[in-house]
C-alpha cells in the first residue's frame, strides 16, 4: 500500500460507511407529524460528506498523476496491532467476567513488557520495574476510584 | 455570590495542586497537549460535586498550558502546539546558558497573563451572555457555525479534509433518539446507543487513542533527555519592568483571540510573537534569546485559556476542543451551560471566577519550586507512559457511565482516528462537531419549522445578518490567506509556522 493508496482509502472507506448512513436515512421511517423530521439534517450531512468525500478522491487523483508515491508504512507494526488487540482482549474479557482488578493488571503488565523489547528480545532485567510499576498503578487506581470515591470498576 | 468557604476547602486546595501538578506533567510531555490533561482526569472528577471538579479541571488546563514552555525551553521541542512561539526564543536563551531565566520568564509571563485573562473572564461573560438573550434559534445555529467553520478554515491547513472531520463529528451526534420525535437513530439496534454516544467516548477515541498509537508507532523508545542545570532562576525588578510591554500585547491578544471560536492558543502565540517584535525596540534580538520574545508568547498562551473559556459559559459554545471536553465535564455535573447559567447557577459561576485565579497563583508556586522536577519527567520513555495512559482512558471511558459499549466505540473511532491523523485530517473538529451537534440540529429544525422550510430566516434579523457575514468571511478565510500571502510574498511571515492546534 502506496500513501497515495491510502490517501484514496482513506476518503473511500468514509465514503462506505456514509452510504450505510444514507441508506437508513432514505429508508427509515417518514414522520408526517412534523415539518422538519428526524432525518433531514443527517440527510444533509450524509450527502456533504459524500461530495467531500468525492472531492478529496478526484483531487488525489488529479493532483498525483504520473508520480511516484512513498510507500505507506506503520513503524513498529507488531507493537501496534498488539495494543489494539490488547485492548480489544481486554475489554471483552473485562465485559464478560468484570473483575478489572484482575485483567487490568495483566493488560498493563503484558504492554509494559512488551514495549520494553528492544532488537527482538524481551528486557526480562526490566521485569521487576515493570511490576512495580504496575503494582503502585493498580494501587492508586483502587485507592483512588474504589476507596476515596466509591466507584466500582 | 458564592460563599468562599465552599470553594476555599482543604479537598479543593487538593484538587487545584493535582490539577496544576498533572496538567504541568501532561503539558510538559511532548506531543500530549492540554486536552489530554482534561481527558485524563475527567474520571476522577466524576464523583465530585460540579465546582470541585471544574477546579480540577481548570487547574489542569492551566498547567498544561504552562508546561508546554518547559521542553520548548529545555529541548527545543514545543510541549503543546500553543508554545511552539516560545522555542524561539526560549531555547536560544537555554543554549546560552541561561535556561533557568529562560523558564522564570516563561513562568511569571504565563502567571500575568493568566491572570488578566481572569479578569476578562470576570468582566466580559456576563455582558456577552446577556446580549446573546437576544438571539434565537436562528442566531444560534449560525453562531455554532461559526465556531465550526473557524476551526475548520482557520486551524486546518487542509480545508476539505478539515470539513470532512466536521461531518464525522456531526454526524456522530446524530446517533441516538431524536428528542422531537423520539425516533431511534442509528443505534444498529443497540440499547445503549439509544442515549447517544457518550461525550468521553468521542473524545478519548479522536485524542488518546490515536495519540498513543502514534507514539507506539513512530516515538516509544524516544526519551527527551535534558542535560541542562541551574533551571532555577530569579529575577531582578529590572527584568519585571522589561516584560510589561510584551506581556500587555500577549495578554490582549490571547483573550481576543481565545474569544473567537476555532483558532486557539497557538495562533495567539504567534501572532502576540509578530507584535512583540514589531512593538519592541530592539526587534533584531529577536530569535536570539530575547525575554519580550519568551514573554509576549506565554502571556497569549494563557490569557487564552480564559478567552476561549468566555463563549462556553456566555454561550454554551465550545471553541476548542479542550473547551469541548471541559463542556462534557459541565454536562457530566449535570450543569447547562450557556446564558441562562447566570440565573440558574451563579453560584457556581462564581466559583469558577475564583477558581480561575485561585488556578493561576497555584500553577505559579508549582511552577516556582517543580520545574526542574518537570524537566526531568521528560526523560520518561513512551513505552512505560503507552501502557499507563490507556489503563487510565479505559477507566475513564468507563467510569462514567459503565457502560461497556462506549469502550468498543472509543476504540473503533481511535483506530480510524488513527488513519485520519496519519492522513492529515484534523481530529480536534471532530469532537466540537460532536458536542455543538445538537445545538446545530435543534437550531436549524427549530428555525425551518418557524419558517415553514425557508432558509431566508437564517439572513432575517439583524444579529444573524452580522453573524452570517462572520460565517462567509472564515468560509472564504483560506483564500483571504493565499492572497495575504502573495503579497508579501517575499516577506517572511511566522503565520506559516503555527502547528495545527488540535487542543
Amino acid at each position: 500500500m502506496t500513501e497515495k493508496k491510502m490517501d484514496v482509502a482513506v476518503p473511500a472507506f468514509l465514503l462506505c460507511v456514509d452510504g450505510y448512513y444514507l441508506y437508513k436515512c432514505f429508508t427509515s421511517r417518514k414522520y408526517a407529524s412534523v415539518a422538519v423530521g428526524p432525518y433531514a439534517f443527517p440527510k444533509i450531512l450524509g450527502i456533504a460528506l459524500a461530495v467531500l468525500c468525492v472531492a478529496i478522491i478526484a483531487k488525489t487523483l488529479w493532483q498525483g498523476r504520473g508520480e511516484k508515491s512513498e510507500p505507506f508504512r506503520i513503524g513498529n507494526p507488531l507493537g501496534f496491532v498488539a495494543a489494539i488487540v490488547a485492548t480489544a482482549l481486554m475489554i471483552l474479557l473485562w465485559q464478560k467476567f468484570g473483575k478489572f482488578y484482575l485483567f487490568g493488571p495483566i493488560y498493563t503488565l503484558g504492554l509494559l513488557l512488551l514495549f520494553s523489547k528492544r532488537e527482538n528480545r524481551f528486557q526480562w532485567k526490566n521485569l521487576l520495574k515493570i511490576v512495580l510499576i504496575t503494582a503502585g498503578l493498580f494501587g492508586f487506581i483502587y485507592l483512588t476510584f474504589q476507596v476515596a470515591m466509591g466507584i466500582w470498576l | 455570590m458564592i460563599e468562599l468557604s465552599s470553594l476555599f476547602t482543604w479537598q479543593n486546595l487538593f484538587l487545584a495542586f493535582a490539577g496544576s501538578f498533572i496538567g504541568l506533567l501532561v503539558g510538559a510531555m511532548p506531543g500530549l497537549g492540554t486536552a489530554m490533561a482534561i481527558v485524563l482526569l475527567m474520571p476522577f472528577s466524576y464523583s465530585m460535586k460540579a465546582l470541585s471538579a471544574m477546579v480540577l479541571l481548570l487547574c489542569a488546563y492551566q498547567g498544561a498550558e504552562y508546561g508546554g514552555s518547559i521542553s520548548s525551553i529545555t529541548l527545543g521541542v514545543p510541549g503543546t502546539p500553543s508554545a511552539s512561539a516560545t522555542v524561539l526564543d526560549g531555547y536560544a536563551m537555554a543554549k546560552n546558558g541561561r535556561p533557568g531565566r529562560a523558564i522564570a520568564y516563561s513562568l511569571f509571563a504565563s502567571a500575568m497573563g493568566g491572570l488578566i485573562g481572569a479578569l476578562a473572564l470576570v468582566f466580559l461573560t456576563q455582558p456577552l451572555a446577556k446580549f446573546s438573550l437576544r438571539f434565537n434559534s436562528p442566531d444560534f445555529c449560525m453562531l455554532a457555525l461559526l465556531a465550526l467553520f473557524g476551526i475548520v478554515t482557520i486551524s486546518s491547513k487542509e480545508v476539505l479534509k478539515g470539513l470532512v472531520s466536521v461531518c464525522i463529528g456531526l454526524m456522530l451526534s446524530t446517533v441516538g433518539t431524536d428528542t422531537v420525535t423520539g425516533a431511534a437513530r442509528f443505534t444498529l439496534g443497540l440499547p445503549g446507543l439509544t442515549d447517544g454516544i457518550y461525550t468521553v467516548a468521542v473524545a478519548v477515541g479522536v485524542f488518546a487513542f490515536p495519540e498513543m498509537l502514534g507514539i507506539i508507532s513512530d516515538a516509544l523508545h524516544k526519551r527527551y533527555v535534558t542535560d541542562m542545570k541551574d533551571l532555577k532562576s530569579d529575577l531582578k525588578p529590572k527584568d519585571y519592568a522589561k516584560m510589561a510591554k510584551p506581556i500587555a500585547i500577549g495578554s490582549v491578544t490571547g483573550i481576543g483571540i481565545g474569544v473567537f471560536p476555532g483558532i486557539g492558543g497557538a495562533v495567539a502565540a504567534w501572532m502576540s510573537y509578530m507584535l512583540a517584535r514589531k512593538a519592541s525596540r530592539h526587534p533584531d534580538t529577536f530569535g536570539t534569546g530575547e525575554p519580550e520574545g519568551i514573554s509576549a508568547p506565554e502571556a497569549a498562551n494563557n490569557a487564552c485559556v480564559s478567552g476561549s473559556l468566555i463563549p462556553l459559559l456566555a454561550l454554551g459554545i465550545p471553541g476548542s476542543t479542550s473547551m469541548a471536553i471541559l463542556a462534557t465535564a459541565f454536562m457530566i455535573h449535570g450543569v447547562k451551560v450557556g446564558p441562562n447559567l447566570f440565573m440558574t447557577d451563579p453560584a457556581l459561576l462564581n466559583g469558577i471566577y475564583i477558581a480561575f485565579f485561585f488556578a493561576v497563583i497555584i500553577m505559579f508556586v508549582l511552577g516556582k519550586l517543580m520545574t526542574p522536577f518537570f524537566a526531568s519527567i521528560l526523560a520518561v520513555p513512551g513505552s512505560a507512559l503507552v501502557p499507563v495512559i490507556l489503563t487510565f482512558v479505559l477507566i475513564g471511558v468507563y467510569a462514567g457511565k459503565k457502560v461497556f459499549l462506549y469502550l468498543w466505540v472509543a476504540l473503533i473511532i481511535g483506530v480510524v482516528g488513527y488513519f485520519l491523523k496519519r492522513k492529515k485530517y484534523p481530529l480536534a473538529p471532530i469532537v466540537v462537531a460532536f458536542v455543538l451537534g445538537q445545538t446545530v440540529e435543534v437550531n436549524f429544525r427549530r428555525s425551518l419549522e418557524l419558517s415553514g422550510g425557508s432558509l431566508s430566516i437564517f439572513v432575517k434579523s439583524g444579529y444573524s445578518k452580522v453573524i452570517f457575514a462572520l460565517v462567509v468571511i472564515v468560509a472564504f478565510f483560506p483564500l483571504i490567506k493565499k492572497l495575504f500571502k502573495l503579497l508579501t510574498k517575499n516577506r517572511r511571515t511566522y503565520l506559516s509556522d503555527i502547528p495545527e492546534d488540535d487542543n
